[in-house]
């Protein structure tokens, strides 16, 4: 990657602000032009995520990334429910946390309420 | 019986408190070659130790880099086993490492993990070290006062070395410089009348082979039980050679400050800055001369200044430190050797030179300084050998002319046939540590004259017959009573004169 993804997706939202809303398609397929001069285009996921992190921040929420056992249910859109409208939510299906969710927020505090975590403190208890 | 065990486990997970709050986690973003990414984990510390989740266990790291976007860190563990996405916790804790005098005899690695299948080192005793600590202050320290006999007649003799002192062996590759730090630690069970020496040897970037042939001589000559190996080979990671001399020095530490004298070795200082040159640009840290990073220099003065006296307030234990630097084709003036160079109490300088000629051990006097183990030589060793650098420094510059010797005047041939024996008796095997007060009796034979009309080939064994007769019929009035006293009154020499004399008439009939 020829820069970090965190600095892409800043440069990109930069400019977008400063701009009008008429420049905006012009401004994205430069930005995707951009990527494939660097040889960045694989890096795509990481630099949208990016965005939305920056996206979630500037408008005063928070990126939540929950991690549920299995595929969502009712439950899950329950939990997803309780965050703001102005946080963005991903969820991620996990089969190894064999049940129970593990919400990050901020790709810093977790909380973890997975079957998987449970057993290993009881075993290390 | 079966349903009491189950009811004990009910009762056990009845009572398990599931956490409830939030934690502070860091995501491995990259992984390779023993090097993380890791972001997130904002309020983490330099040096601090990090726990990352892998699969099924969980493997320790040092947070390095400590940079705007994310933490570059140092696995300590197998590195294969962590994955992208992985949890990273703190553990608010720094690196430390067992200790206790249980390690004696043992082979560590550098987080203290037992190498030797001798089973488990500590079962509840062992403080906890820390690999990284702050020398000891001026006002905690005390001038060097005790020598450290190393057996080897000439540094003995001419570059001796003190208790606290710190003292590079430097050199190019086989000219025994393993050899000298061997003998020191085999000369320790014979140097009495001081305190017995613990010995720490960290092994740095060697091959497997070498350790293990090492620890089978030390055992073989019962010196491992004063000993311990510190192993981090060439086929351990990068991370773990650049910790094993902080990890040698931190047991070395628990010693003095028992109030013990203990020497820690590192074989050697070369490869460790290699380690840490590879871990650094993996880390992506700015590359300065040689392509080492710009702490270098810190890095091994850190880690030498923790060799220190202690005043008699802190137990007067001591810490010598005897690193060792691998030069390539002599060149002393490269940045590695320059650097420790300038870091230590002086120099021992082998040249591969004076080693195919056969002076082994191949030191070479004249680039040889101790800048302060002169204040702790023996009163004995001093009186001998304070002449000696003197001749051997006239014989250097007279040598070109040995050749033409003939032509010379009597003078100079006297002084070039002087050098020559001097070198001779300075001459030894290695694994055959020679006891110092063999070697100020030796030497005090050959600066008298008793060996000057002899031939070259002849005084080895002219020396070793002396040192018999000496054992033999001499033991209590003149070696007992230098190796007691440290010293070499009148009284004595006289003795010793009388008794060389006897010597050469009996070895004549």
């Amino acid at each position: 990657m020829k820069y970090p993804a965190k600095i892409y997706a800043n440069a990109l939202l930069k400019v977008l602000g400063s701009s009008g809303k008429q420049a905006e398609w012009r401004i994205i397929k430069r930005f995707a032009a951009l990527l494939q001069k660097n040889g960045d285009l694989a890096n795509y996921g990481k630099i949208s995520s990016e965005i939305e992190r920056l996206i979630a921040r500037k408008n005063g929420g928070k990126f939540i990334s929950m991690e549920v056992a299995q595929k969502e249910g009712e439950a899950t859109k329950k939990v997803a429910n309780f965050f703001s409208e102005r946080d963005i939510v991903k969820v991620r299906v996990l089969p190894e946390l064999l049940a129970g969710a593990r919400i990050l927020v901020d790709d810093e505090r977790e909380f973890d309420f997975s079957f998987k975590k449970r057993l290993k403190d009881l075993f290390s208890k | 019986m079966s349903y009491e065990i189950l009811e004990k486990l009910k009762k056990e997970i009845s009572d398990f408190k599931v956490e409830k709050g939030a934690r502070e986690v860091g995501i491995v973003s990259e992984v390779g070659d023993g090097i993380l990414r890791i972001s997130g984990l904002s309020g983490a510390l330099a040096q601090e130790l990090l726990s990352i989740e892998a699969d099924d266990e969980e493997i320790p790291a040092i947070a390095f880099n400590l940079e705007e976007n994310f933490i570059g860190a140092v696995i300590l563990g197998e590195g294969d086993k962590v994955r992208v996405g992985a949890r990273v916790l703190k553990t608010g804790r720094v690196l430390s490492i067992k200790v206790g005098d249980e390690l004696l005899g043992r082979v560590v690695d550098p987080l203290g993990q037992s190498l030797d299948g001798k089973g488990v080192i500590f079962k509840n005793s062992g403080k906890d070290y820390f690999l990284e600590r702050k020398a000891p202050s001026v006002i905690e320290r005390e001038s060097v006062s005790t020598p450290l006999h190393t057996g080897i007649k000439a540094i003995d003799a001419m570059i001796p070395i003190g208790r606290g002192q710190r003292e590079l062996i430097i050199g190019d590759r086989q000219t025994g410089k393993t050899a000298i730090v061997l003998d020191t630690i085999l000369n320790q069970l014979q140097d009495e009348g001081r305190r017995q020496i613990v010995s720490i040897y960290v092994a740095i970037g060697q091959k497997n082979s070498k350790i293990a042939k090492t620890i089978a001589m030390l055992e073989e000559h019962g010196a491992m039980k004063n000993t311990i190996v510190v192993s981090a080979p060439a086929s351990a990671p990068a991370s773990l050679q650049y910790l094993a001399p902080f990890a040698g020095a931190a047991i070395g530490e628990y010693f003095m400050d028992r109030g013990l004298d203990a020497v820690v070795i590192y074989d050697d200082l070369s490869k460790h800055a290699d380690a840490y040159r590879q871990l650094s640009l993996l880390l992506r840290r700015p590359p300065g001369r040689e392509a080492y990073p710009g702490d270098i220099f810190y890095l091994h003065a850190r880690l030498l200044e923790r060799a220190a006296k202690l005043s008699k307030e802190k137990g007067g234990g001591s810490l010598t430190a005897l690193p060792i630097i691998e030069t390539k084709l002599g060149d002393v003036s490269s940045y590695i050797p320059t650097n420790v160079i300038s870091i230590t109490d002086g120099q021992i300088y082998l040249e591969s030179g004076l080693f195919y000629q056969g002076v082994r051990p191949a030191v070479n006097v004249g680039l040889s300084v101790s800048r302060v183990g002169s204040a702790a030589q023996t009163k004995a060793m001093k009186k001998v050998a304070g002449k000696m650098r003197l001749e051997l420094a006239q014989f250097r510059e007279l040598a070109a002319f040995v050749q033409f010797s003939s032509d010379l005047d009597s003078d100079t041939k006297k002084k070039i046939v002087r050098g020559q024996l001097l070198t001779e008796i300075l001459k030894q095997t290695d694994l055959e540590p020679v006891r110092f007060e063999k070697t100020v009796v030796i030497l005090y034979a050959a600066l008298t004259g008793a060996m000057d009309n002899m031939p070259i080939s002849n005084v080895q064994s002219h020396a070793n017959g002396l040192w018999d007769w000496l054992e033999k019929l001499h033991r209590d009035k003149i070696l007992n009573e230098i190796r007691k006293s440290g010293d070499f009154t009148t009284e004595v020499e006289e003795k010793l004169k009388e008794a060389i004399k006897d010597y050469g008439i009996s070895s004549k009939s």
